[in-house]
């Protein structure tokens, strides 16, 4: 094997200890965190409400300042590097109103390709195609203020996975779907190349779709696990 | 009427619609200027004004129930200016000429404003959801500019119907069920919905951060070519457009 061969890739993300805090003088909402996703990995970041999982993915994504050190595919996130990192990475936020920016379903989808220069044809067949694939097509030519939560949930989702991102960051992906779509979500997760984090307090969802359980409690990681069950008997003593 | 405001992009049905997404705009917004441009102390100034905004709605044909909306909120809006007549020096032996002159302010802010509205909604209504980024996009419109005004639009019907959702929680939580209740709840307005709005607004701005948004807008999706239909409107709005300022010129002492 040659030595080129033998290097191992940098992690999708990594996280060395990180520490958020919404305003200076607050206690922190993320308290010096560490950890790394491999490429290919899919981890669950489960917690209660309120223990930073949503701002620790934020910080993540470069959308909140913090301390500490975060490494996207082996480069560091900062200030400069943020908007190239941000190419590779897929965001799926809590609220999936907040992140549909166009009128209609395509024209959402297909913007982060057509924002990449992908041609304006190939552009609709790709988002079209993703769209199929989360089961949505026919969503397509709506009107995005006519769906249901659950509905934006897909097409958001759609959004942040047409670009082919290597690293996919979804907060609560599971929360708004009927029990048949949640199980079809984590099945088309699961057949994806692209390294996970997920935050959900979907246990069940978790155990479907990631391979590694991390836990957060008031900021702090408590658990990492590779089994569900240590999470569910941290939640259910 | 779930989605009233969102609706009502591209819910007419008139001719205007045989036009490409610019030229709907161009001429709405001619139609518009002439509304603002014209004269309203003059009887013919105030004949353009009207015909201006009933033949736009003429071609733009909105349902009667939006119209009649925009005309009910536009009288609600500019009729109480009338109210300030009183108010006039010397009102009651005011001579009929005074009248007159205080009159022609009240009824050209009436004219023009409410013209204004019922041309706006017709451009609504000609539009399509796509077709007003399509417009901005082909029109000579700077990228950053365009991408602004798509967002106040997308993000106002957005906010309207937070708001809507936040009216109902207050009804089913009995906002609605007294005066003094309802009252109360107004007050609380300000610490309820503007937070919110806020933390909304932060929301989306992230959102179109992370998504490149402020990059370049997209370039448009569909082939458009201009055809007899962009002619006709367009030669339209500029006959309309042209009276009222030459209307205007004419007044002008």
């Amino acid at each position: 094997m040659s030595a080129v061969s033998a290097q191992a890739p940098p992690p999708a993300l990594e996280l060395r200890e990180v520490t958020v805090r919404h305003e200076p003088e607050d206690p922190p909402a993320v308290a010096t965190v560490s950890f790394a996703v491999a490429p290919g990995e899919r981890v669950a970041l489960v917690g209660l409400n309120g223990s930073g999982k949503t701002t620790l993915l934020a910080a993540a994504a470069g959308l909140v300042p913090h301390d500490g050190e975060i490494r996207v595919a082996g480069e560091r996130l900062t200030r400069r590097s943020v908007a190239a990192l941000r190419e590779r990475i897929g965001f799926l936020f809590n609220v999936p109103e907040d992140q549909l920016l166009f009128p209609r379903v395509l024209d959402d989808v297909s913007f982060g390709l057509r924002r990449r220069g992908v041609p304006a044809d190939e552009a609709l067949r790709r988002a079209a195609e993703t769209l199929e694939a989360l089961g949505a097509r026919h969503l397509a030519d709506l009107p995005l203020h006519h769906l249901s939560h659950g509905q934006q949930q897909r097409v958001a989702l759609a959004g942040a996975l047409a670009i082919g991102p290597a690293l996919l960051l979804l907060d609560e992906p599971s929360a708004g779907l009927d029990p048949p779509g949640r199980h079809a979500l984590a099945t088309l997760l699961r057949r994806l190349d692209a390294a996970m984090l997920v935050a959900t307090h979907d246990l069940e969802f978790a155990r479907n779709l990631c391979t590694r359980f991390l836990m957060l409690e008031q900021g702090r990681l408590v658990l990492d696990a590779a089994d569900a069950s240590d999470v569910q008997r941290r939640w259910e003593p | 009427m779930r989605a009233f405001l969102h609706d009502l992009w591209g819910c007419g049905r008139g001719p205007a619609r045989r036009a490409a997404p610019p030229t709907r705009l161009v001429a709405g917004a001619a139609f518009f200027a002439a509304c603002v441009v014209s004269p309203g102390a003059t009887l013919a100034g105030s004949l353009c004004a009207a015909a201006a905004a009933v033949a736009w709605l003429r071609l733009c044909r909105p349902p009667a129930r939006v119209v009649r909306a925009f005309l009910l909120l536009g009288l609600a809006v500019f009729l109480p200016y009338f109210l300030l007549l009183p108010l006039l020096p010397d009102a009651p032996h005011a001579s009929l000429e005074s009248w007159r002159r205080a009159l022609v302010v009240p009824w050209t802010v009436l004219l023009r404003g409410l013209g204004g509205m019922l041309v706006a909604a017709g451009t609504v209504a000609a539009l399509g959801a796509g077709d007003l980024r399509e417009a901005l996009v082909r029109l000579p419109v700077p990228g950053v500019v365009s991408a602004i005004l798509l967002q106040i639009v997308h993000q106002t019907a957005t906010l309207f119907y937070e708001t809507r959702r936040i009216a109902a929680a207050m009804a089913v939580r009995g906002a609605s069920s007294g005066g003094v209740a309802a009252w109360r709840v107004l007050c609380a307005l300000p610490r309820v919905w503007l937070p919110r709005v806020v933390a909304r607004a932060e929301r989306v701005g992230a959102a179109m951060e992370l998504r490149g948004y402020a990059d370049v807008p997209p370039g448009p999706l569909r082939t458009v070519t201009a055809g007899r239909a962009d002619f006709a409107l367009l030669s339209a709005a500029a006959v309309v457009l042209a009276a009222a300022i030459a209307l205007r010129a004419l007044e002008a002492p």
